[in-house]
């Protein structure tokens, strides 16, 4: 799989839940170097395990998380902010399922674990060996998002 | 009428909930896993459930062997409603007698129309 197609499939993945399910989302140019470092304080994680094996996570700011939340449950983002962690992992397992479905064409499905989100910090994974990595970038209103793919085997 | 939301999210059970509203005024049960949703389902029992697939503890397809094993639960309709859409997935369930599977990202239309077809059982057995 090239990069041009896994990040075809990433964007696609990311608009089809932010179009269902909150609004559409504002694509970013491609990111990579520095910009793998994004400063976001919320990042959530869904793992992908066998023919292809790897992480998908997507990072924001906690404010950027709760107009998620907001999004997803048709209220004010200032009530939303309790149930902002909830909201971005279960926006990662939808956008990791929707991946997941595009990647069918390549081969078998693969697993997903459920999601983990790290709140607080600015959880980064450092990469040892061959892997493939890619970064895509998108906003919604003035809030920036990141949706990283890190494989193996591809 | 009972309906028993299972899904780890709390965001999503809250969705489900709110759309549930448009069919009327039914009382709303909710567990965050298979685990907790079969203590449920012997505590209160429900009329319908609606449950995720990928869940910690005890997933959605051990959750629907448990009910299915159940001599007194065994004929309860169940809702999916999963990120998991892949083929194999949605056969699955479907070997398990449900009554519909609405993949993740839903709009509101394609869950409305999931929880129509799971709250009529002579339209029982379609997905969305």
């Amino acid at each position: 799989m090239t990069d041009s197609v896994l990040r075809t499939a990433m964007v696609a993945s990311a608009q089809e839940v932010f179009s269902s399910m909150i609004t559409p989302l504002e694509q970013r140019p491609p990111s990579d170097g520095e910009a793998l470092r994004p400063r976001s304080n919320v990042v959530a994680q869904v793992a992908l395990s066998g023919a292809l094996s790897g992480i998908v996570a997507i990072y924001s700011t906690r404010v950027g998380a709760a107009e998620i939340a907001a999004g997803l449950l048709g209220v004010p983002a200032n009530s939303a902010a309790e149930g902002a962690v909830d909201a971005l992992g279960e926006v990662a397992n939808m956008i990791a399922g929707a991946l997941r479905t595009r990647l069918l064409q390549f081969g078998p499905a693969v697993d997903m674990s459920m999601p983990s989100v790290e709140p607080g910090s600015a959880l980064f994974t450092q990469c040892t060996g061959e892997v493939k990595r890619l970064l895509c970038a998108f906003a919604m209103d003035e809030h920036d998002y990141f949706m990283e793919l890190i494989l193996t085997g591809a | 009428m009972r309906v028993l939301i299972v899904d780890d999210s709390a965001t999503v059970r809250r969705i489900i909930a709110s759309v549930l509203q448009d069919f009327g005024d039914h009382r709303v049960l909710e567990a965050a896993h298979g685990l907790e949703a079969l203590a449920v389902l012997a505590d209160q029992g429900a009329d319908l459930v609606i449950t995720d697939w990928n869940m910690p503890n005890m997933g959605g397809r051990d959750f629907l062997r448990a009910i299915r094993a159940d001599q007194v639960m065994h004929h309860l309709p169940v809702l999916v409603v999963s990120s998991q859409s892949a083929p194999s997935d949605i056969e699955a369930a479907a070997g398990l007698g449900v009554v519909g599977y609405v993949c993740k990202p839903f709009t509101a239309d394609a869950l409305r129309g999931g929880i129509a077809v799971a709250l009529n059982p002579q339209a029982s057995g379609g997905t969305s």
